[in-house]
């Protein structure tokens, strides 16, 4: 666990002062290259991870509530 | 004769064009901007998806005696989220997702008043639904503050819901900080491994994330994120059953408090032939002694300016998920193995301000 935390944080620290000005963000804007799942998306991985491997959280969600049957 | 037609026509034509330039205001140009007070539903989406999950446990009545029994189960999920604009600053999102579960899940209530059997029962259908609103505020062009309550109903399980958070982007949004905080409480009825119910019991849970994303590159983004959640009170079904050194059934016994922890790190890169690569890896624990591992690659290219596709291959591993031990005479024995398809319909409804905007 801290092995992970320690690789993603040095990987953001390493990279983390770039700057890229707006006018060359065009790319980033297109739906593709969202980072994030949207929340419909969240909520099916979730379904994934609790039924799956008993585990759930991170990505904004809570582990735990939801289906009564794990 | 013929240049008076000619000219009278041309007077005609410049008269319609003229009128018609004239019409032509701000409103039919930019589209009609609605007061900052107006309440209005922005857009709305809808998305199914279906599981087919199958595994062995010995709550389940379709195998040998004391043996595992198929515990396959088929979930049809139906989500919609509404988005609603208030003002410039307020966004309100209602989501209603609802599942419907073939297996594995009790269908107590339907018997009421006749005494639940959880155990014979659980092969059935079961329904599960949630109403959850989000409110966010955009306090300024950096920070957006947001709060969110919500209600889950089935059969015999309430779960109330409410949480709050906030995201502020820095360096000209070049980095972005989210954090949020939910509690969770759930109430449910209390089963035996014979199926029969003992009144009401409960647990909560408090959640804590810590996102953070980075654009590198004008095509490349990094992302991390950091949760825990507590867990306290009754952290089982109550009506799972494992078999015990004598040979007989008995129910789970479980810790009453549970840590978990979890972490993401992805990174999404821009392909030169219009498409995208983003890449997840997923690390889990917990203080019952599961770790989980997934990682995930995702494969998108554009095909016109309104559709691309999508290709996700995910590649998990978990430890003791099968045999975490909980107590010397009872181990849970929850060994599924699941796959999944998911259908995506986005539903994006344009009202009449837009489409004049469009």
């Amino acid at each position: 666990m801290k092995r992970a935390v320690h690789a993603i944080a040095l990987a953001l620290l390493l990279t983390g002062c770039a700057m890229v000005p707006q006018n060359r963000r065009g790319k980033l804007a297109d739906p593709m290259m969202q980072i994030s799942d949207d929340p419909t998306e969240t909520y099916r991985k979730q379904k994934v991870y609790t039924t799956r491997e008993g585990a759930a959280g991170v990505d904004g969600a809570a582990a735990g509530g939801g289906c009564g049957c794990q | 004769m013929t240049r008076a037609l000619f000219i009278v026509t041309l007077i005609a034509i410049a008269a319609v064009a003229g009128r018609a330039r004239a019409q032509l205001g701000d409103e039919e140009i930019l589209g009609r901007r609605a007061p900052p007070t107006t309440f209005r539903l922005d857009s709305i989406r809808m998305r199914v998806s279906s599981y087919e999950q199958d595994g062995h446990g010995y709550q389940s009545q379709a195998g040998p005696l004391l043996g595992p029994g198929s515990e396959r189960m088929t979930v049809l999920q139906t989500q919609l989220e509404a988005i609603f604009k208030h003002g410039d600053r307020l966004t309100h999102r209602l989501w209603i997702p609802l599942d419907i579960i073939t297996a594995a899940s009790p269908n107590a209530m339907d018997r009421s008043p006749a005494s639940a059997d959880v155990v014979s029962e659980a092969s059935r259908q079961n329904e599960a639904g949630t109403i959850d609103w989000t409110t966010t505020y955009k306090a300024d062009a950096q920070t957006s503050l947001f709060v969110r309550d919500g209600f889950h109903l089935e059969e015999d399980f309430r779960s109330w819901h409410a949480g709050l958070g906030m995201i502020r982007s820095f360096a000209d949004d070049n980095a972005t900080l989210s954090t949020s905080v939910n509690a969770i409480f759930d109430w449910f009825d209390r089963f035996d491994v014979t199926g029969h119910r003992h009144g009401r019991t409960s647990r909560s849970s408090t959640n804590g994330n810590v996102g953070f994303s980075q654009i590198l590159t004008p095509t490349t983004v990094a992302y991390a994120d950091y949760g825990v959640t507590l867990q306290s009170g009754e952290l089982g079904n109550t009506w799972n059953a494992v078999p015990l050194a004598t040979r007989e059934i008995g129910g789970e016994i479980l810790p009453r408090t549970r840590l978990r922890q979890s972490v993401l790190g992805r990174v999404v890169q821009g392909l030169p032939w219009n498409g995208s690569v983003r890449a997840s890896y997923r690390f889990y624990t917990d203080t019952w002694g599961i770790y989980g591992h997934t990682t995930e690659v995702q494969l998108a290219q554009r095909l016109t300016s309104w559709a691309w596709i999508r290709r996700e291959i995910a590649v998990g591993r978990r430890t003791n998920v099968g045999s975490a031990r909980v107590d010397r005479r009872a181990r849970s024995a929850r060994a599924k193995k699941g796959r999944h398809l998911a259908l995506r319909l986005r539903l994006r409804a344009l009202l009449p301000d837009e489409r004049s905007r469009d």
